[in-house]
């Protein structure tokens, strides 16, 4: 259906939870980011009448709100990633140490800010071992890359989220699963799905450094300042566990995740 | 009244009949009483009376009744006065009464003789004849119950020879609470209101309190009496009337139990006075707690809560496993208990979800999805959250929801006809989308390579096959 439903390799994930080798069309659209507003990117062009599968029930209020229907909150695609790989339940042996990932963004929308004060921001911050996980446009620029390679920390990049059904890293998920658990913190300089990821398997959410600017934000978001204004207890470099895990329960759709054949349904997979 | 009979009525309504009514006599009376019954009561209900007292007398404005009932109760000790309560003199009995039983109302102890008599003056006629410590059973219609709103008013304007009528000024006091003071200001003491449905002519139930599976009871017995064509559906009208707690006061009639005086502040009414706040006939309303289970899953589906949905029906599906049928309209919830509401029910776990969307579609309630828009496929949606697959159907055509209510047949045209514009609109989009693909230089420059190829491979095939042979 949508190739935003084949980012991050989330159509496999869903796929194998189902019990199917690979995934056939989506009757749908599935929300594939942490999303403050209708679950769905500004301006998604929605056929009419087609369900929208959204990880929280927010975002289904919200969307209700501007005029879209037929939404199925069913969870994020994370949580049915934990069910396929029960293998990576447990942290690593000597996990240590925080991840950080800079606010990213993508193709069509890129991050203004200055990634020199991030770095000096983690290192006031962290003092373990430091892991920076960049996105892989910032990733593929190496003078970003090095200014945090020469800070003394581990860079690295989860893949290529995949554009257009084209060159998807449908392990991009699994990879991040497995490198958040090698770790005992998460941290970034916005509250994004990768702290929520995180913090979800019991990493010590933080968010602190200068937040940055994605070029071209709509608006209707609200942006950073209601992020702020509604999660103000989340603005902080070092979240209280408890309180980290009511708002990734909530924000993920811990209390929504569907059963596979509910998900064949959904997503009109049955033969 | 010679021309005429309230047992077998013509053009008017039969005589108040029903369970209720005789679970609530079973209930009051005591085998010393010495009862009248005023107006038109079934013939069961009297004999049931007659079998349970020592003496019963009976006033009533038809004759042909008056003679049918006198030889049904040839062996009873009592008598059949025929006649009109306004005639009924002092001369005609000397002791008063223990209980008189006016479960019809005070309407029809009348014959169209009598030019005036409205509904105080003939309460007070009958409670002239009760002892001081003597009871009333008495019953009213409601004049603007949720009949008015199921049922469209047709007598209102085309009169039945039972509505002749009488003097502008000779009205009963409509509504609950001006009956209630009514009855206050003619002295009487009102110890049970029940609220009576589905009519004082075949009264089901008679409840004090109409909630949860107390309204329930209620609506089934509505709905079953409006089981055709309706302005609205009567089983949902009811449950939503309980909810707003005015399922007594709009319920079709009530019957009122008292002492006919005031017995002074905290003094019982003496022995066999009604019983306590409760439903007739007893065992009508299921005992303990919970909810019903499909009143449960209707509100998920309308406030869109499908995590609740989730977490229902799997738990609805193990019980199913392990316990005779019951469909959720039949099944008791209770935090995570379930139980049968009546008897069991036959059918596998698809049947009961089936009968589920069927009701949830012809009630008109809100459907989180498209799919709601016909019963397989929401059958399919809900099996689906306990982990069955319903198979699509393949040669029976969809089933076409028929609510019975004028207002859920308007909401379901309402729906159908959003989800047309959806899938009309997607249809164009999707039209566009494939013509722009055809457009596109992509699939022209490979239509354009692959046409050719696709022609030579067939010549190949085709020489290759004639070589071979």
């Amino acid at each position: 259906m949508h190739h935003a439903n084949h980012f991050y390799g989330h159509a496999n994930i869903m796929a194998s939870y189902a019990g199917l080798a690979k995934p056939p069309r989506i009757w749908g659209y599935l929300q594939h980011g942490w999303n403050i507003l209708d679950g769905f990117a500004h301006g998604t062009n929605f056929a009419p009448g087609m369900p929208k599968f959204v990880w929280s029930d927010s975002v289904r209020r919200r969307g209700h709100s501007m005029g879209l229907r037929n939404y199925s909150v069913i969870g994020s695609v994370w949580l049915y990633l934990l069910k396929v790989h029960p293998e990576l339940a447990t942290p690593a042996k000597g996990a240590e140490g925080t991840i950080y990932y800079p606010f990213h963004g993508w193709e069509g929308q890129h991050v203004l800010g200055d990634h020199g004060r991030l770095v000096a921001s983690i290192k006031e911050h962290e003092s373990g071992p430091v892991t920076v996980c960049l996105y892989w446009n910032e990733y593929e620029k190496l003078p970003i890359r090095n200014l945090y390679k020469d800070a003394g920390f581990r860079v690295i990049t989860h893949g290529y989220r995949g554009l257009h059904w084209r060159r998807t890293d449908a392990k991009f998920l699994v990879k991040q699963l497995r490198e958040l658990r090698k770790h005992t913190r998460v941290t970034s300089n916005r509250l994004s799905s990768a702290v929520l990821y995180g913090a979800s398997i019991g990493l010590q959410p933080g968010v602190y450094g200068d937040p940055m600017v994605l070029e071209h934000e709509h608006p209707s978001f609200g942006g950073q300042a209601r992020i702020k204004r509604l999660w103000p207890e989340l603005d902080q470099p070092f979240v209280p566990p408890a309180i980290a895990r009511e708002f990734t329960d909530t924000e993920l759709g811990t209390e929504h995740v569907a059963g596979p054949a509910e998900i064949r349904e959904l997503f009109r997979w049955n033969p | 009244m010679l021309n005429w009979s309230d047992l077998h009525p013509v053009d008017a309504r039969p005589a108040a009949a029903g369970p209720a009514a005789t679970a609530l006599l079973t209930a009051t009376l005591q085998p010393g009483d010495s009862v009248l019954i005023a107006g038109p009561h079934a013939a069961d209900l009297i004999t049931a009376v007659a079998d349970r007292v020592t003496s019963v007398d009976l006033l009533l404005r038809s004759a042909p009744d008056g003679e049918e009932i006198a030889e049904l109760l040839a062996d009873t000790l009592g008598q059949v006065f025929c006649g009109a309560i306004d005639r009924f003199g002092a001369t005609e009995l000397a002791d008063p009464y223990d209980v008189i039983v006016a479960l019809d109302g005070l309407d029809r102890l009348v014959g169209p003789d009598t030019p005036k008599l409205t509904w105080s003056e003939a309460l007070a006629r009958l409670q002239a004849r009760l002892a001081p410590s003597g009871r009333l059973l008495l019953g009213a219609e409601n004049s603007f119950g949720l009949e008015r709103l199921v049922q469209p008013a047709i007598t209102a304007a085309l009169p039945r020879d039972q509505d002749w009528s009488r003097d502008v000024a000779d009205t009963a006091p409509a509504g609950l609470k001006p009956l209630q003071a009514a009855l206050r200001d003619a002295g009487m003491e009102i110890a049970h209101t029940y609220a009576v449905y589905p009519s004082l002519v075949e009264a089901e139930v008679a409840l004090t309190m109409v909630d949860g599976l107390a309204a329930v009871a209620a609506a089934r017995t509505v709905a079953a009496r409006n089981a055709g064509p309706v302005l609205m559906d009567p089983y949902r009208l009811v449950l939503d009337a309980a909810a707003a707690d005015l399922a007594i006061e709009l319920a079709p009639a009530w019957y009122f139990a008292g002492a006919a005086r005031p017995q002074g502040a905290g003094q019982p009414l003496g022995a066999g006075q009604p019983l306590g706040a409760g439903a007739l006939p007893e065992g009508v309303v299921p005992t303990g707690s919970g909810v019903l289970l499909e009143e449960y899953l209707l509100a998920a589906l309308r406030v869109d809560d499908q995590a609740a949905l989730r977490r229902i029906i799997p738990d609805y599906v193990a019980w199913l496993g392990t316990h005779p049928g019951g469909s959720p309209d039949n099944v008791i919830l209770d935090g995570t208990s379930y139980r049968l509401f009546g008897e069991a029910q036959d059918g596998d776990v698809v049947t009961h979800l089936k009968r589920f969307a069927r009701r949830a579609l012809e009630s008109g309630s809100r459907q989180p999805w498209p799919a709601g828009g016909d019963v397989h496929a929401l059958t399919a949606r809900l099996a689906s959250m306990a982990g069955i697959t319903v198979p699509e159907e393949v040669s029976s055509p969809a089933e076409v929801i028929r609510p019975l209510g004028s207002a859920e047949q308007l909401a379901t045209v309402a729906r159908l006809a959003d989800e047309l514009a959806h899938a009309s609109a997607r249809a164009i989009l999707f039209e566009g989308t494939v013509s722009g693909i055809r457009r596109s230089l992509p699939y022209r420059v490979g239509h354009a390579v692959l046409n050719p190829a696709r022609v030579i491979r067939r010549r190949i095939r085709r020489v290759l096959r004639k070589v071979r042979r």
